[in-house]
């Protein structure tokens, strides 16, 4: 598998699904401006939760490195190699929300200055998530340079977001029930949506191939992949919305499940892309 | 000035010589190779109603290495900058920057790169340097007992060998990566991305 492909699916997984969570609830912080001081100071600090899963992914992603010691060095080749690109993107957004988070824990501190540090995270969120999703660019490799590649990641990114986003709105409620309900609402079209474009990546795996095998045969369980992902997401999302109207230490925790299952399932999108790397030689 | 190799396929009778040598030189351990010798094949042969055979079976060997490309994807997939192309276009790996994340493994079409696990690195054939420096071929070149490897200014080999090509299958096209790499095409040779072969030896290789 292309890329040590399982680290790099927990990374691809994990990281951009973190970041657009930590971006729709600044973005609701943002949005609500005369939101109660305990409130935002509380959803503030729950900005951890999604800051770590994204923080997960990235730690996930040094694993492939045979030698982490150097990648430090992944600064040289920003705007040559996608790459460097993909990781300070990834470095520049976990800073910008790191900075936020704990710039909140002030006991005083300036509202105009934490909006701006906070209008900072969502445009590195953005930043980040292209990067990430146009890594795969590689003209030598035709099974992951196509638009298949970024829309798909784009896409897991926004499932595994959302998911995440509900969970922490729905903590936060009644202040939050219009965007819980909302996130709650836009999950099924994005699942059925992704679901729809890895179809089309393994439809496209189908044309390529090189001299030793078919891209298609190389990821013989695409179809597989895609039944396991529409079954855990649809599962996730339907726990969440179960427990969305219900309170209670179950219900959250019904919520919480709901939300693991889709990041779960987010996971298994991403690993059939890997396993699709074909080179255009051998 | 482009250093580069020259393979005359019609020479070639897949003895490996060339593969060994590098892999003593280099001192490679027994599951890495810098230079890998293909064995493509292809084609069938069938017995006609009137009892004659009709054959269109082919077999030939190519023997490859780094082709230190023009455009080498191995370089600008690297991340960390590692990867160097010097003033001879020489492309080497610097092993104290390389992080072994395998981005320049996925990116060569040739599939040269390889990830050494002992060491945790990215490793490939970097035309023998120190033997360049010291006025000497690459090993490879030098060990070849049918002289079917020549090596030396990509410019004085194109002017020798006017008929050479920069690829033949199973090795990827050349517009990718333009490679510094001249073939001479021995009669069976078939052209990149052909789909009528196979690499017979691809456990080996």
């Amino acid at each position: 598998m292309g890329f040590s492909g399982g680290s790099l699916a927990v990374f691809t997984a994990l990281a951009p699904a973190g970041a657009v969570a930590f971006a729709l609830t600044t973005m609701y912080l943002l949005v609500h401006r005369d939101t109660a001081a305990a409130v935002r100071d509380r959803m503030n600090h729950a900005l951890i939760v999604p800051l770590a899963v994204a923080w997960a992914g990235f730690i996930a992603s040094a694993t492939h490195l045979g030698t982490p010691a150097n990648a430090l060095h992944a600064v040289e080749g920003i705007g040559r190699s996608p790459l460097s690109n993909e990781v300070a993107a990834v470095v520049a957004f976990l800073f910008a929300a790191g900075v936020y988070w704990l710039y909140t824990f002030k006991l005083t501190y300036s509202r105009r200055f934490a909006n701006t540090l906070a209008v900072a995270s969502v445009v590195a969120c953005a930043a980040m998530v292209a990067m990430v999703a146009l890594a795969y660019s590689v003209p030598t490799v035709p099974s992951w340079d196509t638009w298949h590649a970024p829309v798909n990641l784009g896409l897991a990114a926004l499932v595994g977001g959302v998911s995440l986003g509900a969970s922490i709105m729905r903590a936060f409620r009644p202040e939050t029930g219009r965007w819980h309900a909302c996130a709650l609402k836009a999950l099924p079209p994005l699942i059925v949506v992704l679901a729809g474009m890895m179809a089309c990546h393994a439809l496209f795996l189908t044309g390529i191939s090189n001299n030793v095998a078919s891209a298609a045969d190389v990821v013989p369980s695409y179809v597989v992949s895609i039944v396991v992902f529409s079954a855990l997401a649809s599962t996730g999302w339907f726990m969440q919305r179960k427990s969305a109207k219900a309170a209670g230490l179950r219900a959250c925790a019904v919520d919480v499940c709901g939300c693991v299952l889709v990041l779960s399932s987010v996971l298994v999108s991403r690993l059939p892309f890997y396993a699709s790397y074909l080179s255009a030689g051998f | 000035m482009a250093y580069g190799f020259y393979f005359d396929s019609t020479r070639c009778t897949g003895c490996r010589t060339c593969e060994m040598a590098c892999k003593d030189y280099k001192d490679l351990p027994a599951d890495v190779a810098f230079r890998r010798v293909f064995d493509y094949e292809g084609g069938s042969c069938s017995l006609g109603a009137d009892g004659t055979a009709t054959c269109d079976a082919f077999m030939y060997h190519v023997s490859d290495a780094c082709n230190h490309c023009e455009n080498p994807k191995c370089f600008a997939a690297c991340p960390t900058g590692a990867i160097e192309k010097d003033e001879d276009g020489i492309v080497f790996i610097n092993q104290d920057t390389c992080t072994g994340n395998g981005a320049c493994v996925d990116a060569c079409p040739y599939g040269v790169p390889i990830l050494v696990k002992e060491e945790n690195k990215a490793k490939k054939c970097d035309m023998c340097r120190d033997r360049v420096a010291e006025g000497k071929q690459p090993i490879c070149v030098e060990a070849c007992p049918l002289r079917a490897l020549e090596w030396g200014d990509l410019d004085e080999l194109k002017a020798a060998h006017p008929d050479a090509v920069a690829g033949i299958a199973p090795l990827a096209d050349p517009s990718l990566t333009v490679p510094s790499l001249l073939i001479k095409a021995c009669p069976a040779a078939k052209e990149p991305g052909d789909a009528t072969g196979f690499v017979a030896n691809e456990l080996e290789i």
